[in-house]
């Protein structure tokens, strides 16, 4: 591979590169101007959400995938895993919200919605969508009835 | 039976042995979804949102800590509006392709051994601080909206300084990576460019350590991609209302409806600020000073002097933003009045609070419509929105559109 690069290329490489040093540098630095318990706690958040991501939340992802779809059959099986990610993703993004703990009680006009509620729609709407996806790919996989089709395979139903 | 029992023992410690968990390796990844193809597009596509958000996050820290150098202009007066609502915007949007994009390629996380070189330790190095910083700002940037502050430092100069970090971090994995990325958004999502493709259903060759991606789900490549940019649209949707008012209704995880007192939402009420007293006594005076001295306006005296009315939007620093019909007084007539003229201004509140003063650059004060705001909607200002007079000017964040006004003093 490294016998291919361009003369250019790896002056560009360089150039990217060093303008990310600098830049990388600059917030350490600022961030050597916070007092050390801010630091401590702004460290948990650096290296926690890093860490956990793929020590937590992809092997939880990978398991409740393989639990819920491992053995759907074919038809179901994309609308289902399309549908648990978008949901992971919404809700994953309504957490905070979901709380309530950002709520000022003489402020009525923050954090205002319903939330669980606005959330429990979208998901509705999302399970709506991907069963009517999911019933047309069961219709379209079984092999059409009559002698005119015979021996034709079902098509390949993708995206 | 003493061998007997050592025997056993030991192929039971053997057992144990073999049947100890070990960590993954990339090659226990079969999925042809782990592709630098696909890794390729949504770090394209995260790499832009990043950019977009560190530019309009930057513009929001230079408004709020201008340098001698800057001067913020007036107009257009929706300019702030559309940056912040921008930067909050493509920052929620960038959690989904994050997600997708770290997901693409985990398998590398379990990289054996851990370091191969020194190219691959600052690789790897380079790669922490990536994805540390990606995660802190997204999920710290998330967590303002809500509200929530689940940490202790103060939150605007440590997303600020990690916002660098972030930016830098990119620059130096897009360095590293530029070979591999131009190599892979040169062909189709579904070919592997790093080996050949198998031909007459040989087994194809992999690179040890890495993903095999022989197994063929459901999900396509392009699926996988489709899936991250829905998902990114779909949370857009679902929290973009408090910015857009028409999409109010289906924005049900936007930080407010757009409901409030006057029909506008507050960020900081007067209670909160401990300004109740101080806003509505009957003594109510507005000190302003100038090189000319220094005058005291009572509520009656203002609301008697040439009023402007002006539709401004308040845009708050958290993406939410709304318009609204605002009358009052020029800033600039009230320092002329002490004999200021063309300079910039403090504006101070009985907020004794981190944001309870404001300075106005000469870009702004100069305006004809930055109002020492009197009346919202045409009846005086409610006890949140600022009562007796607050400051509202163009293109400037909600923050620092001061509120409770009880001195200015022209800079």
């Amino acid at each position: 591979m490294t016998t291919r690069h361009p003369r250019g290329e790896t002056v560009l490489r360089v150039a990217i590169g060093g303008v990310g040093v600098l830049t990388l540098g600059w917030g350490l630095w600022l961030m050597a101007h916070q007092s050390l318990s801010d630091l401590l706690s702004a460290g948990a958040w650096f290296v926690g959400p890093a860490v956990l991501s793929d020590l937590l939340l992809l092997p939880i992802v990978a398991v409740i995938g393989a639990a819920l779809t491992r053995h759907l059959h074919p038809w179901v099986r994309l609308p289902a895993q399309v549908a648990l990610a978008v949901i992971g993703i919404l809700t994953f993004i309504a957490l905070p919200f979901l709380t309530g703990l950002g709520k000022q009680q003489d402020n009525p006009s923050l954090l205002n919605r319903n939330y669980p509620l606005g959330l429990a729609v979208y998901i509705l709407l999302i399970l709506i969508v991907t069963g009517g996806w999911a019933l047309r790919r069961r219709r379209a996989l079984r092999p059409l009835p009559g002698p005119a089709r015979h021996g034709h395979p079902a098509p390949d139903v993708t995206w | 039976m003493t061998t007997k029992g050592h025997e056993d023992r030991r192929s039971f410690r053997a057992w144990l042995v073999q049947r100890a968990p070990t960590p993954p390796r990339p090659t226990d990844y079969p999925s042809r979804l782990h592709a630098e193809t696909v890794a390729a597009r949504a770090g394209l596509w995260l790499g832009i949102a990043f950019t977009i958000c560190f530019f309009t996050g930057l513009i929001s820290h230079v408004i709020q800590h201008p340098p001698d150098w800057l001067g913020w202009p007036a107009g257009p007066v929706w300019l702030y509006r559309l940056t912040q609502g921008v930067h909050i915007t493509t920052g929620i949007a960038a959690i989904p392709l994050l997600l997708v994009k770290l997901w693409t390629v985990s398998p590398r996380f379990w990289q054996w051994p851990p370091i191969t070189s020194v190219v691959n330790a600052i690789e790897r190095l380079s790669v922490f601080f990536l994805v540390g910083a990606a995660f802190f700002e997204l999920l710290t940037g998330l967590f303002n909206v809500a509200e929530v502050y689940l940490w202790g430092f103060l939150f605007p100069p440590v997303h600020y300084a990690v916002a660098w970090v972030a930016v830098g971090a990119v620059a130096i994995h897009v360095a590293v990576k530029l070979p591999v990325i131009r190599r892979a958004l040169g062909v189709a999502v579904e070919n592997d460019t790093d080996r050949p493709m198998g031909t007459s259903g040989d087994p194809v060759e992999v690179d040890p350590g890495s993903s095999p991606r022989t197994f063929r789900g459901p999900l396509s490549r392009r699926g996988l991609l489709g899936l991250a940019a829905g998902s990114a649209s779909l949370a857009v949707l679902a929290t973009v209302g408090d910015k857009i008012p028409a999409l109010s209704p289906i924005s049900v995880l936007a930080q407010r409806t757009g409901a409030g007192p006057q029909g506008l939402p507050v960020n900081r009420t007067a209670e909160d600020a401990g300004v109740v007293a101080v806003a509505t006594a009957d003594d109510y005076r507005l000190t302003v000073q100038g090189p000319g001295g220094s005058r005291q306006f009572s509520l009656a005296e203002l609301n008697g002097m040439t009023q402007t009315t002006a539709e401004l939007p308040i845009s708050c620093v958290e993406g939410w933003s709304q318009s609204a019909i605002w009358t009052g007084v020029p800033l600039r007539d009230l320092l002329a009045l002490v004999g200021a003229h063309g300079s910039g201004a403090r504006m101070i509140s009985a907020d004794p609070g981190l944001y309870g003063q404001s300075d106005v650059p000469p870009t702004i004060t100069q305006d004809a419509v930055t109002l020492v705001a009197l009346k919202l909607g045409g009846i005086p200002l409610d006890i949140d929105h600022g009562y007796p007079a607050r400051l509202i000017a163009p293109n400037r964040p909600g923050v620092l559109q001061t509120k409770w006004l009880t001195r200015i003093e022209s800079t």
